[in-house]
């Protein structure tokens, strides 16, 4: 767990390790369900679809904490409402790093 | 409701990490949270059980936060609904405008701790108590100043009288639900009556009280002689001894006291600061000057110990087909804009009351509505103040028309359509035919009335007018009524079996009387002014088979 998301969530929930845990186990699995529903999206270039997925990001991310990934699904945000293939590509990719990199 | 009170919170999200982590943070708050995934299914939750505070997502699939909200306002229009967000950071402010486009929405952002959350939602909470406690307090006072006004009402006399020799009609309109205008009748012989019009200083709930306890005390005076009602100077020193003992430096009274004799057609009257008494010749609507010099004093209770002057007396005799008329200075602040600044000019208020006042087709009792519709249909539809207009005068000699006033239950409209038979078979003998049908249109047309267009209480205290007339082939009947507004078809096919079912479609709604009516009159006019029903039924006078004219 990065250091930023722990003192956030130690912010929020103090010392409850257990809840802690749980929650940040919940960020990460939403956090992969949602790269594996935005490959495709973009793969197929549904701007629409490939917003939504990098809002939904954003929040999730907000909320645990995460300001880097909520820094790039804003990006992807903007890149998909330009339809900025070129753009989104580099954002995405930047995205899946992240991802990977969460426990 | 206490701070500890627990709070029923509904969260909508359809990310399970959002539900996890605000249901963790409110843990152990008073804040009781039902979370949902679904917006379907917090819609079927919100139709049976009541939220005091909502917290949705606003981007889900297929139904989102805005729409949920619409939904939410269709069930409860008061409960907050916080947006739980992270678009308040985007550039388009399309987010924001729809959060404010709601009065009691508010919007968190997804990265505010849990201390902002909770601190909103008890702000949230607050305000939508205080809202609600405000709501229930207008609520009762609602319901008082709709009591007060039953109780004004209840002390004040019929909206119209028609006596053997004089009638009055008045119209009595508060500015909002009370008045502090005043108006009693007192009769005193058959021939004789005593009015007072006052219109209490001030304005709203004290107003209105000062004016029932004034009506109060009138209504305890009543048993009056002849000569004790024409001493109207003794009445006044009366009147202003009640408000300075009782109501001294609370209130005091612009009005009129005046003695009528129809029989006499004298009137003595004495004014103290309120608009003057006018009185109209109905034969040209030109003014009959009542008061050329001017009398009058200081209003009631204004002045201790006040003395009540010969001079200050106006005496009259007035002419035989005329019309009096006293009006409260409400009749000044009408306007025509919400800012009430546009008043109605006073030459279009004298010009009005002239032309009213000559016409004959429709009863005296009905011109103060007749007044007041017609300046509202003008546009001065918009009093700033409460409004009193009373119009009384004696009762002309006509041989071809007369006026009755009917108490609105079974038997005094049997009686009142007796006494119209009665009067066309006086008026014109032979016409048994028309009689009978007058007196059959006349009963069921009010019993109609009393049936379908009265309250149990209106039953128990209204007055309708009746007016019959000979005019030129037709008998012409005209009721005037304060029921609701109801109206009858326009009118019934020419085609039998259409007839049929148009009359018992008729009866369904407006009883048995309407067919009866509509078979026996050849037109039918209606009219509604303000809240005054006005019927006018046309009979032939025809030739029968008899050789006669019926």
């Amino acid at each position: 767990m990065k250091e930023g998301i722990r003192r956030w969530l130690t912010e929020q929930f103090g010392s409850d390790e257990a809840l802690i845990a749980d929650v940040y186990a919940e960020y990460v699995s939403s956090a992969r369900g949602k790269m594996a529903e935005l490959a495709p999206a973009f793969a197929a270039r549904d701007w629409a679809q490939v917003d939504r997925i990098a809002h939904t990001l954003k929040g999730n991310a907000l909320m645990i904490g995460d300001a880097t990934l909520a820094e790039v699904a804003v990006a992807l945000r903007a890149a998909s409402k330009a339809a900025d293939a070129t753009a989104a590509e580099t954002f995405v990719a930047r995205l899946e790093g992240l991802v990977r990199e969460l426990d | 409701m206490t701070a500890d009170e627990q709070i029923d919170l509904l969260l909508l999200d359809d990310e399970r990490l959002v539900r996890l982590t605000i249901g963790a943070w409110l843990k152990g708050t008073r804040f009781r949270v039902t979370a949902l995934g679904s917006p379907q299914e917090a819609m079927d939750l919100v139709r049976r059980r009541k939220f005091q505070v909502i917290v949705t997502d606003v981007m889900m699939a297929g139904v989102d936060g805005f729409m949920f909200r619409d939904f939410v306002r269709a069930v409860d229009k008061d409960v907050p609904v916080i947006f739980l967000t992270s678009l308040v950071n985007d550039s388009d402010n399309t987010f924001m405008l729809k959060v404010m486009s709601d009065c009691n929405s508010y919007y968190v952002p997804k990265d505010a701790p849990r201390e902002y959350l909770i601190g909103k939602l008890e702000q949230v909470v607050r305000a939508y108590r205080a809202e609600t406690g405000i709501s229930r307090m207008k609520a009762g006072q609602d319901r008082s100043m709709h009591l007060a006004r039953l109780v004004q009402r209840s002390l004040l006399p019929g909206w119209a009288h028609v006596a053997k020799r004089y009638f009055y009609g008045s119209m009595w309109r508060p500015c909002s639900e009370v008045s502090g205008d005043l108006f009693q009748w007192m009769p005193i012989t058959e021939d004789s009556c005593l009015f007072v019009f006052g219109d209490i200083s001030g304005h709203g709930v004290a107003a209105a009280l000062a004016m029932t306890a004034m009506q109060a005390y009138l209504q305890r005076t009543r048993a009056l002689t002849d000569a004790e009602a024409r001493d109207v100077r003794t009445i006044a020193r009366n009147i202003d001894r009640f408000l300075t003992a009782n109501l001294k430096d609370v209130a005091y009274m612009a009005g009129t006291v005046v003695y009528f004799n129809a029989a006499e057609r004298k009137i003595r009257y004495l004014n103290a600061g309120g608009l003057d008494l006018r009185c109209f010749r109905r034969s040209d609507g030109s003014v009959f000057p009542l008061n050329p010099e001017n009398r009058g004093c200081p209003p009631f209770g204004l002045l201790q110990d006040a003395v009540y002057r010969g001079s200050d007396v106006v005496e009259a005799v007035i002419p035989e087909d005329s019309l009096v008329i006293s009006v409260s200075d409400g009749i000044m602040d009408l306007t025509s804009d919400e800012a009430g600044e546009q008043r109605a000019p006073a030459e279009l208020i004298d010009e009005v009351t002239c032309e009213l006042a000559r016409d004959r087709a429709n009863s005296g009792c009905v011109y103060p509505y007749r007044l007041l519709a017609v300046l509202e249909s003008l546009g001065y539809d918009k009093p700033q103040d409460d409004l009193q207009f009373v119009a009384f005068g004696p009762i002309a000699a006509r041989p071809l028309s007369a006026v009755w006033e009917v108490a609105m239950n079974p038997v005094a409209i049997d009686e009142a359509a007796q006494k119209v038979g009665e009067f066309i078979r006086a008026r014109r003998p032979g016409l048994d035919v028309l009689a009978v049908k007058a007196e059959l249109l006349v009963g069921e047309h009010l019993m109609n009335v009393h049936d379908h267009a009265l309250d149990d209480y209106q039953r128990r205290h209204e007055r309708a007018i009746l007016r019959v007339a000979f005019a030129g082939d037709c008998l012409e009947l005209s009721a005037w009524d304060r029921g609701r507004a109801w109206g009858g078809s326009a009118g019934y096919s020419a085609r039998p079996e259409e007839r049929f079912a148009e009359q018992n479609a008729s009866l369904a709604s407006h009883g048995r009387g309407e067919a009866i009516v509509r078979e026996i009159s050849a037109r039918l006019a209606r009219q509604r002014m303000l809240d005054l029903n006005r019927n006018v039924f046309y009979i032939p006078i025809a030739e029968d088979k008899t050789g006669g004219v019926s």
